[in-house]
């Protein structure tokens, strides 16, 4: 049996977990780069046009480049926490993919506490505004089964160095 | 516990905290999503004073709302706060409705002045900010603030004082109508109330003032006159002559209802005044006489009312008239005036000069050239105006160069004798027309006995010249015809010329000197020869001669005497002998008469002669010689 990072696996079945990793990585990257990189071309599809350029304004607001650079190595490490499953290394892995959705959630929820900024002639002719929404809790919320992930890669990679 | 089953033990832990996660969203989200189609803003309402908009809100989420409150501020477009007002907060528990009512009061009672005016008079863009507050709890809290802008119109636009009436009433108010119109251009606030007029002269002062009701609802014009009353200028004696262009400054000031906020408006305001005594005129005056006293000096005045409004109602005006050189008032007079807007008056100003006798009569004789003043005063409308003229009359006499020429005479009967005097002028009057006895009184100028009279009819129009004989019947001078008889004599007399002119007696002294000629001047008397007549007396003839030298009498009468010796006794007589001679002739003649025998042979005797003529007696003795 070939071993890959200390893990016995056949051919078949590395194949299988590179499929699996890959379209792992494709959907994360999709869901956590892809949509957020596209957010405003996507919603505008699905809105009058007469907002749309405004919603797209908005949505855009909320995404920073920090990330989609996030959400890239969400992607990259989805496709390992597959690949790599059941290698000494999963543990630490799954530590760093909970900790990038921490990051992820945190980021999405800017620091909990959401502002959004409405230019004027965006959505309500000659309307413009700011809306602060503290969303503290629900991110926190969010930010727990990461936390509790990267104590599962933890609890993981402690598991693999006793078998050692 | 083996590390495995705590693995499992965390991914049942990831999994309920995803699950509470997602909850917690969906329950936000529903809440939200199911809220706020519920939303609904009602009628927003205004009364006088503020703006309120209700605002429905059914919570059909699992969450409450809490404390949802909206502030809202609105300003202009310098960014100065004009309206604040605010709804909430309201908490609304899952499945019930609320409503937040909003509401904005628009005091405008509490905005500067400089920003009311601005906002009662400009279109303009305000900006409104409204401030959201509200809790989801526990899980959001929303603080947000949105601004747009609302057009604002103008309360008062197109504000137009349009061509504004004026009325003068008098000399000291006008009534003035002034059209306002505006467009309320403002689709909120309506305006009512009372507009203040105020009009102030060119020196600030406010001499009129007047309101008017305002009503002008939302987009909406009003049009309505203003009537007030103000005062024209206190010094309105001057506006009585002159045109002017009297400039005021009218303040239009607008008290809201609403509000008790004012908008003040200014606008200048021009009468054009023309003055209802134009041109007043004093002209030529035309001056006669009146009687024994005064002289009526009519005095024509003028004056154009070119005022459009007033009229002059009759007014009385007052003339004093003075001597220009003294200041001495010597007359006065009256005249009533009047003239409707727009139209003449002339009328004349009879006036009375009072003059002294002797001036009057200077006027008959004198042409003079007069000169007064005239100060014209009168009342009107409570202001007191007065206009002096200087004026020259040129006089004219009616007996100008009223002379006497040398008088002649001439004999009429045995009692009088005619003075006749040639007298001539010119009657410069031009108006007076003569017609008139001009009477003549002749006394002595000694003993002032009236000694004759005569009369001559003065028939002059005006312009004319007089030429005439006055013709004075003459007393003869009986009493010293015992020397006028024999001796020339100068004759003093006085005439008294007296007539009435226009009502004005004239009366006038003039001496007369008459050269009386001897009617037996310078007798002459031959020697005497004697013849015997009878017994007792002898016959006498005495030739004699002497000459008439009055140049108008002829001399009828005869002469007789005695003849006396030197010794003064009666020794004969002279016979009647009459005499005629004419004026200005030669006599010569004989005495006779009778001698006694006695005394005939004296070679001198005396003649005691009476000479008897129509004109009286007169006695003469004379030595003669054999």
């Amino acid at each position: 049996m070939p071993e890959f990072m200390g893990l016995e696996i056949s051919g078949a079945s590395l194949a299988l977990r590179m499929v699996l990793a890959s379209l792992s990585a494709a959907a994360s990257f999709a869901i956590y780069y892809y949509v957020p990189a596209n957010i405003g071309n996507l919603v505008s599809s699905y809105i009058p046009s007469t907002v749309a350029s405004g919603v797209s304004g908005i949505l855009a607001g909320f995404v920073s480049p920090f990330l989609l650079i996030i959400g890239l190595l969400i992607a990259v490490f989805s496709f390992l926490s597959i690949l790599l499953k059941g290698t000494k290394i999963y543990g630490v892995v799954v530590m760093m993919t909970g900790a990038l959705f921490a990051i992820y959630t945190y980021l999405v929820f800017q620091g909990g506490s959401i502002s959004v900024n409405i230019p004027q002639s965006s959505l309500i002719q000659n309307v413009s505004g700011s809306i602060q929404v503290q969303l503290s809790l629900l991110m926190l919320l969010f930010i727990l089964p990461s936390l509790l992930t990267v104590v599962k890669g933890g609890l993981i990679l402690a598991s693999a160095n006793r078998e050692d | 516990m083996k590390l495995s089953t705590s693995v499992k033990v965390v991914n049942v832990l990831i999994l309920i905290a995803l699950a509470v996660a997602f909850a917690a969203l969906g329950a936000l989200v529903l809440t939200a999503v199911q809220t706020i189609p519920s939303i609904s803003l009602g009628a927003p309402s205004t009364n006088n004073s503020e703006i309120t908009v209700p605002i429905s809100i059914r919570n059909q989420g699992p969450l409450s709302f809490e404390n949802l409150s909206v502030a809202v501020s609105v300003q202009d477009k310098s960014g100065a706060n004009l309206f604040t007002g605010s709804g909430g907060p309201v908490s609304i528990t899952p499945g019930s409705t609320e409503s937040l009512t909003v509401s904005v009061p628009f005091d405008l009672g509490k905005i500067p002045q400089a920003e009311l005016s601005e906002l009662a008079t400009t279109n303009q863009e305000l900006l409104i900010k409204a401030t959201l507050e509200g809790a989801l709890p526990p899980l959001a809290s929303l603080v947000g603030s949105i601004s747009t802008t609302l057009p604002w119109g103008a309360l008062i636009e197109n504000f137009s004082i349009g061509s504004e009436s004026i009325m003068p009433l008098n000399l000291t108010y006008a009534q003035v109508t002034v059209p306002l119109s505006f467009t309320n251009n403002n689709s909120y606030v309506p305006i009512s109330g009372t507009g203040a007029i105020r009009i102030l002269d060119h020196r600030g002062t406010q001499v009129g003032s007047g309101t008017l009701n305002v009503s002008a609802p939302v987009d909406s014009t009003f049009h309505g006159d203003a009537n007030l009353v103000m005062a024209l200028p206190s010094n309105a004696t001057s506006l009585l002559f002159i045109d002017e262009n009297l400039t005021y400054n009218a303040i239009m000031q607008f008290t809201s209802q609403q509000s008790q906020s004012q908008i003040a408006l200014n606008k200048t305001i021009t009468i054009e005044w023309k003055a209802p005594l134009s041109n007043l005129t004093i002209g030529a005056p035309d001056i006669r006489l009146y009687n024994s006293t005064r002289l009526q000096v009519t005095t024509p005045i003028s004056f154009q009312n070119s005022n459009d409004f007033v009229d002059i109602t009759p007014t009385l005006l007052t003339a004093k008239i003075s001597n220009s050189s003294t200041g001495q008032q010597i007359g006065a007079g009256s005249i009533m005036v009047s003239a409707p807007h727009d139209a003449p008056f002339k009328g004349n100003l009879t006036s009375y000069l009072a003059l002294d006798n002797a001036s009057m009569n200077s006027l008959l004789f004198n042409d003079r050239t007069l000169n007064f003043n005239v100060l014209l005063s009168g009342s009107y409308s409570g202001s007191q105006f007065s206009l002096s003229r200087n004026l020259s009359v040129d006089w004219g006499a009616p007996l100008f160069g009223f002379s006497e020429g040398n008088s002649s005479l001439s004999s009429f009967n045995s009692t009088d004798f005619l003075i006749t005097t040639p007298v001539s002028f010119e009657n410069h009057s031009p108006y007076i027309n003569l017609y008139a006895p001009l009477s003549a009184v002749l006394e002595n100028s000694s003993s002032l006995s009236q000694e004759g009279t005569g009369t001559i009819n003065l028939q002059v129009p005006p312009g004319a010249n007089f030429s005439g004989a006055l013709q004075i019947y003459t007393k003869m001078p009986r009493q010293y015809m015992n020397t006028l008889l024999f001796n020339d004599e100068n004759l003093s007399y006085r005439v008294l010329l007296s007539s009435t002119v226009a009502k004005i007696p004239m009366s006038l002294v003039q001496l007369v000197q008459v050269h009386w000629g001897a009617l037996v001047k310078t007798p002459e008397f031959g020697t005497f020869s004697v013849r015997y007549f009878n017994s007792t007396y002898s016959s006498i003839n005495i030739g004699f001669n002497f000459t008439n030298s009055s140049p108008f009498l002829a001399l009828v009468g005869n002469v007789s005497g005695t003849i006396l010796d030197q010794s003064g006794t009666q020794v004969g007589t002279i016979s009647n002998q009459p005499i005629g001679v004419n004026e200005s002739s030669f006599f010569s003649g004989q005495l006779s008469g009778f001698l006694s025998l006695g005394s005939a042979s004296q070679r001198t005797l005396i003649l005691h002669l009476v000479f008897q003529t129509a004109y009286g007696v007169g006695v003469e003795d004379v030595t003669v010689n054999a």
